[in-house]
């Protein structure tokens, strides 16, 4: 396997995990959060399963890079591009602006749904405005996804 | 339009009829009750004493929540079951149905139920207890009433038993064990009376815990054993469960109740909502005085149906006074096919009376923003055809309907734009795809920036309007016209190759911008402030670049799908059984993507709304108009 192949596959892979330890941290912590409230009220896990939901986005953002560069080198099947080192560089790099952006918007998105969720807790009404604080730091991961994918865009190979 | 006008009600009516006629208003439904200045207008009121219905309310509710259904629905079922309907003024027939007794009966079975389970538990801790001393083959009896021994029965660790056997083999002490069990030993000791300290002292040096029988010997009746205790105690048991099954059945007796107590209940809670209105009255000796506020388009019914109810109640009707502006509640009136995004409204909060209602605005972004968002047709169709069997089927009334008849539009939403920019459950239909995100993102960016910039603009003039309301007439068209000017001409002086005209256009804008946005006299100060209020471009700029997420988020859920096409494509190549496991992927895999791309898809389009474009002209904290009306929790009330 050429070293251009490699580098991109590694883009691919930092960003599915490294995005993935930031949905992963923070629906730990709005899950915690969730359950710490549903013992006591368990009726209100309807209401509260979005907001736990929505740090996961992250995760998927950069599953989704991962795969769109898998589909650029034509891993699924069929012939194996094989890039140069540079377009190999260019890849990884690529896939950096989701993998960080993910990293870190993931952690603070699940602080914000956890303390959502207390909110909730109180006022059940008010659902979604934490839902609105939530999507207010998602942002950055939505920009790190798009830079991510016009990068990915741009090369050509 | 947009938000409906409303008038004051003021009614004056003999404080007989005063119970009568707020109950006759809760059947209309048109009318607000609010509280009086009772003491500047030297009137007396009475507090609403509700109690007495709470405590039933709470009594009818716990009952109904534990009766099964007569005919139980599952999941799905019931969830798709419209509520039962009663006829209005059927509500004081349902109250002669004798509720209490129901109630009271079933009280009575349930405590007793209670006592029962209480008293196994009971037993269940005698048998632990005795268990152990079974080996006691003895009556209990013979362990009494001996004329010089004293018989005692206690729990030794094993270890301490070799040493206090040989501690006790020289006093006129016997000891036997009974059993063991782990590092616990039950033992038998027996010790003659003359020489009871001695042997005490001994038992001091040991953890003994002694056990006592007495509760057991008061009770004797025979010769029993242990073992016969415990007999018995099955025995009482079984008696016990026997009838607590007998008691399950009379309960779920009950069950053919249970239509009829939920119909009390509802009429109960409008009993006591009534009690709530009459006590908002101001009373004097003989007289009512009820004030609030009916929608301007009610007005001509409520007097009507006034007029009909009786003839001596005084109705007036008028506009609200200028220092009651504040107090008047805002009902938002849309056209039928704008009114279901009244709940992306009230979800921010209701706009200030005399303000702009901006359901109208926001109402086609939003719907373009959430089918491009998701853009996946297959979804779409699921997504109305759920709400619209929940729609035809459950019937809900007020918000919820309004929800589902969104849910209804997003999902047509969905079909128009995921077959332009996406697929059907993850494929394209070629022929009728317009840009496909996936191969050629940059036109699906142009485009979303696109309707940003439209949306951005849009609020900017609706900022002018506002303004301009407000009075800063010449601030208002200067510096909000001057944006509206300079930002699309310089928009398109860079898009077309910098035709002059377009150039002197931007600079007339931002000329607005400079010389009206600061109200100081000073020349100077003015014209630098004006400066500092044109680097207020950035924000129109990045407002703009936020709704880049719109080609994110459909990107994400375009890509998902066909991730899980593919997945489904590998799984099918499996022998036997592949086509199990794609059918499985394939339904899991789209619901799940579903789910993620609705959450995202809605919450960042109302993001969109709530930051983007409410940001630059949108006021809220209006109070939501609450009418006098019949409530319903199980049942519904129809005329």
């Amino acid at each position: 396997m050429s070293l251009g192949l490699t580098l991109a596959i590694l883009g691919a892979a930092l960003a599915v995990f490294i995005a993935g330890i930031g949905s992963a941290t923070g629906i730990g912590l709005a899950g915690q959060a969730a359950s710490g409230v549903m013992t006591e009220d368990p009726s209100k896990f309807g209401i509260i399963i979005p907001l736990a939901a929505l740090p996961g986005t992250q995760g998927i953002y950069g599953f989704l890079s991962g795969f769109l560069v898998i589909l650029k080198l034509g891993l699924l099947g069929g012939q194996i591009i094989q890039p140069t080192v540079q377009q190999g560089w260019q890849i990884m790099f690529a896939c950096f602006p989701v993998a960080f952006a993910g990293l870190v918007s993931g952690i603070h998105q699940g602080k914000v749904c956890a303390s959502g969720i207390y909110m909730v807790a109180k006022q059940p009404k008010d659902m979604t405005k934490p839902l609105v604080m939530g999507a207010l730091v998602e942002t950055y991961a939505v920009l790190g996804l798009l830079a991510t994918v016009l990068l990915l865009n741009g090369i050509k190979l | 339009m947009a938000i409906a006008p409303v008038k004051r009600m003021e009614v004056l009516l003999p404080k007989d009829e005063l119970e009568g006629f707020v109950s006759y208003l809760q059947e209309l439904g048109v009318a607000q009750l609010d509280p009086l200045p009772y003491e500047e207008l030297e009137l007396s009121s009475s507090p609403a004493e509700v109690a007495d219905y709470e405590r039933w309310l709470t009594r009818i509710n716990h009952v109904i929540q534990n009766l099964p259904e007569l005919e139980p629905k599952k999941g799905l079922e019931k969830l798709l079951t419209p509520k039962a309907k009663y006829s209005a003024s059927l509500r004081k027939v349902l109250l002669d149905y004798g509720y209490q007794k129901v109630v009271e009966d079933y009280e009575e079975l349930e405590a007793r139920r209670a006592q029962l389970v209480q008293h196994i538990k009971q037993m269940e801790r005698e048998k632990e207890f005795l268990i152990p001393l079974t080996a006691l083959n003895v009556p209990l009896r013979s362990l009494t009433g001996l004329n010089r021994c004293l018989v005692k029965i206690a729990e030794v660790k094993t270890e301490d038993i070799e040493s206090l056997k040989e501690n006790l083999a020289d006093q006129p002490a016997s000891i036997s064990i009974i059993s063991t069990e782990k590092n616990l030993a039950y033992v038998l000791i027996i010790y003659h009376q003359s020489l009871r300290e001695e042997v005490e002292a001994i038992f001091s040096g040991y953890k003994l815990a002694f056990i006592s029988l007495d509760h057991y010997l008061l009770k004797l009746k025979g010769d029993e054993k242990v073992s016969d205790l415990i007999a018995e105690l099955e025995q009482q048991k079984s008696q016990a469960k026997e009838e607590i099954g007998k008691l399950e059945k009379d309960m779920s007796g009950f069950a053919v109740h249970r239509p009829s107590l939920m119909a009390v209940y509802d009429v109960l809670l409008n009993e006591k909502q009534k009690l709530v209105g009459t006590s908002l009255a101001g009373l004097t000796e003989k007289t009512a005085w009820l004030a609030g506020w009916v929608p301007a388009a009610q007005t001509d019914y409520l007097v009507r149906k006034v007029n009909q109810f009786s003839p001596t109640i005084y109705l007036n009707l008028r506009d609200p006074k200028p220092e009651e502006r504040d107090e008047v509640p805002v009902i938002l009136d849309n056209p039928q096919l704008i009114k279901p995004f009244e709940v992306v409204t009230s979800l921010y909060g209701l706009p200030l009376p005399g303000g702009i209602d901006p359901t109208i605005f926001l109402a086609p972004f939003f719907f373009v923003f959430v089918g491009m968002c998701i853009s996946e047709a297959g979804y779409g169709l699921v997504m109305s055809l759920l709400s619209l069997l929940y729609l035809k089927k459950a019937e809900p009334k007020g918000g919820t309907r309004l929800f589902m008849t969104l849910f209804f539009y997003l999902g047509i939403s969905n079909m128009i734009f995921g077959t332009l920019f996406g697929g059907w459950f993850g494929f394209p239909i070629k022929p009728l795809v317009l840009i496909d995100p996936i191969e050629n993102p940059i036109p699906y960016l142009i485009l979303s920036l696109a309707l940003g910039f439209i949306q951005v603009m849009l609020s900017t003039f609706l900022s002018l309007v506002k303004d301009f309301r407000e009075g800063n007439k010449v601030t208002a068209i200067a510096v909000k016209g001057g944006w509206l000017l300079l930002l699309p001409s310089l928009l398109f002086y860079f898009l077309l190759k910098q035709p002059p005209v377009l150039g002197i256009l931007a600079l007339i804008g931002a000329a607005g911008i400079v010389f009206f946005s600061s109200p100081s006299r000073n020349i100077l100060a003015r014209f630098f402030n004006g400066l500092y209020a044109l680097y207020g471009i950035t924000s129109y700029f990045s407002d703009t670049l936020s709704y880049s997420r719109i080609l994110a988020l459909g990107l994400s859920t375009g890509v998902i799908a066909m991730v899980v096409n593919s997945l489904v494509q590998i799984a099918w190549s499996f022998p036997f059984v592949g086509w199990i496991i794609g059918i499985l992927i394939f339904a899991g895999g789209h619901l799940f993507n579903l789910a993620i791309g609705l959450l995202g898809g809605f919450v960042h389009s109302m993001r969109l709304q709530f930051v983007e474009f409410f940001g630059r002209f949108y006021e809220s904290g209006g109070k939501p108009f609450k009418p006098v009306k019949l409530e319903n929790k199980y049942i519904e009330f129809i005329r």
